[in-house]
């Protein structure tokens, strides 16, 4: 409430603020079961189809501009579910916004994760230091949020126009670097936002703050009353 | 590094004491509507705010608090109350380090002459690299702000060791302070986040940290169907 609206002062730096619009895939069976699961292709549980469908609903007054999402298929299911209705529209995949690569461990249990591998583990549960920690044969999380970061810049860049509301599909991990670099933050305060399935994040720009980009709305999961989600 | 959270290290056994934090922006003000710098200026709601508070008090009507606390200012007071409408256990605790910056000349003014008369001071208030010094005429800093609400932030956790669900009603500028310090983050990162009308924020101890906060929802307005929330 203590933004202005200065539509009528001269101190504007940005008449036509875009928005994004992030929404993280639906269900998969390792969310039921707290997997890694990384690049690992999971699909869509029935649960994880009726909540992609719901927010399907719930966005269809937005007129979306652009729609990206990670190639993996959970993400571009709902994507797909999204915009069923927009044929005009295209999903461009982006491999940038997959989840994190757990290498050697995708799709196993966390606490299987906990039990082989528990100095990685400890590093990982450290906030301060899972930045620079690597999964065997995966990545780091800083390399997750470089990629993330390219995704963003090359994004920002193609859609100068202003006044256009971008879609993002994503997931957890890729979805923390993105809110975390769009508004500013440290790395390590990306791990303060817990995305829950099919939750609707909402960023714009502020009218006159140069790269102002604000959080409008958080998680939002109204939509899934009735349906429900894990944990 | 903010001294609310104590450690960045995740446990490894359940934190049986997982304190729930609930924020709300009081219904609408005519300030709100005429795009006004409010501050400590004593505005009622309008019929409008009045039915957000009633939307709100329905959406959370099956949600129990262990306790409530408000901005002393009567449009914080009269929403937190609309809340508590039958539940007569509770009483709402009025607190002045809630309330919204002091603007000091400046209060009850249109955002849109802030600085008008005083480019130097509009120049810092503009930047959100210098705008925590920036000191309203007579009126506060957000420096100031940051340090009232911090005092109540670790007043209201001493208070409260306990599993509980804390609501706390307040203003724009002072729900962004407390959303910071508990997300330890900079206070220049406060502005990122922008809170409507009776818009609900939800924060919760990590499942297996005390002290280290995380974000579910933020700016829920999805009661408002209808009638819109200022922001």
């Amino acid at each position: 409430m203590d933004d202005p609206n200065l539509s009528t002062s001269p101190h504007i730096f940005n008449p036509s603020p875009r928005t994004i619009v992030m929404v993280r895939h639906g269900e998969t069976e390792g969310n039921l079961d707290d997997k890694a699961q990384g690049h690992f292709d999971a699909q869509l549980t029935e649960r994880g189809r009726l909540q992609a469908q719901a927010v399907a609903n719930r966005l269809s007054d937005v007129k979306f501009d652009a729609v990206y999402s990670s190639d993996l298929r959970r993400a571009m299911d709902t994507a797909k579910t999204i915009i069923a209705n927009n044929p005009d529209l295209k999903i461009q995949p982006r491999a940038q916004l997959r989840e994190y690569h757990f290498g050697d461990f995708e799709d196993f249990l966390w606490e299987d994760i906990a039990g082989a591998i528990p100095a990685v583990y400890q590093r990982w549960k450290n906030l301060d230091t899972r930045v620079t920690l690597e999964f065997p044969g995966g990545e780091s999380m800083g390399k997750a949020w470089q990629r993330v970061g390219d995704f963003a810049y090359e994004m920002l860049k193609k859609h100068r126009r202003g006044n256009e509301t971008i879609l993002v599909v994503g997931h957890g991990g890729s979805l923390q670097a993105l809110l975390g670099q769009l508004l500013n933050l440290r790395i390590r305060d990306q791990w303060d936002f817990v995305f829950t399935n099919t939750g609707v994040t909402i960023l714009d720009e502020h009218l006159y703050t140069p790269n102002g980009w604000r959080m409008k709305t958080f998680n939002d999961t109204s939509h899934l009353n009735g349906i429900g989600f894990a944990r | 590094m903010n001294t609310l959270s104590l450690s960045n290290v995740l446990g490894t056994e359940p934190n049986p004491n997982r304190r729930t934090i609930i924020m709300v922006l009081h219904g609408e003000t005519q300030g709100n509507i005429d795009g006004k710098a409010q501050g400590h200026f004593d505005a009622p709601l309008t019929d409008k705010g009045v039915l957000q508070t009633q939307a709100l008090a329905q959406r959370l009507a099956d949600t129990e608090f262990s306790a409530v606390y408000s901005s002393d200012l009567q449009r914080a007071v009269h929403t937190a109350e609309a809340m508590l409408n039958n539940r007569s256990d509770i009483q709402v605790q009025r607190r002045p380090e809630l309330r919204e910056l002091n603007y000091g000349t400046y209060e009850n003014t249109p955002w849109s002459g802030h600085g008008d008369e005083d480019p130097t001071f509009f120049k810092l208030r503009i930047e959100w690299e210098t705008r925590p010094i920036a000191k309203y005429p007579c009126g506060e800093s957000a420096v100031d702000l940051w340090q009232r609400v911090g005092d109540f932030a670790h007043g209201l956790l001493a208070k409260h060791p306990e599993k509980s669900t804390i609501l706390v009603v307040a203003h724009g500028g002072s729900l962004q302070a407390l959303l910071a310090h508990f997300l330890a983050l900079r206070i220049t990162d406060q502005w990122r986040f922008s809170f409507d009308n009776t818009g609900i924020s939800i924060i919760k101890e990590h499942p297996l940290a005390p002290r280290v906060w995380q974000a579910k929802l933020f700016n829920d307005t999805s009661h408002l169907n209808g009638f819109n929330s200022h922001g």
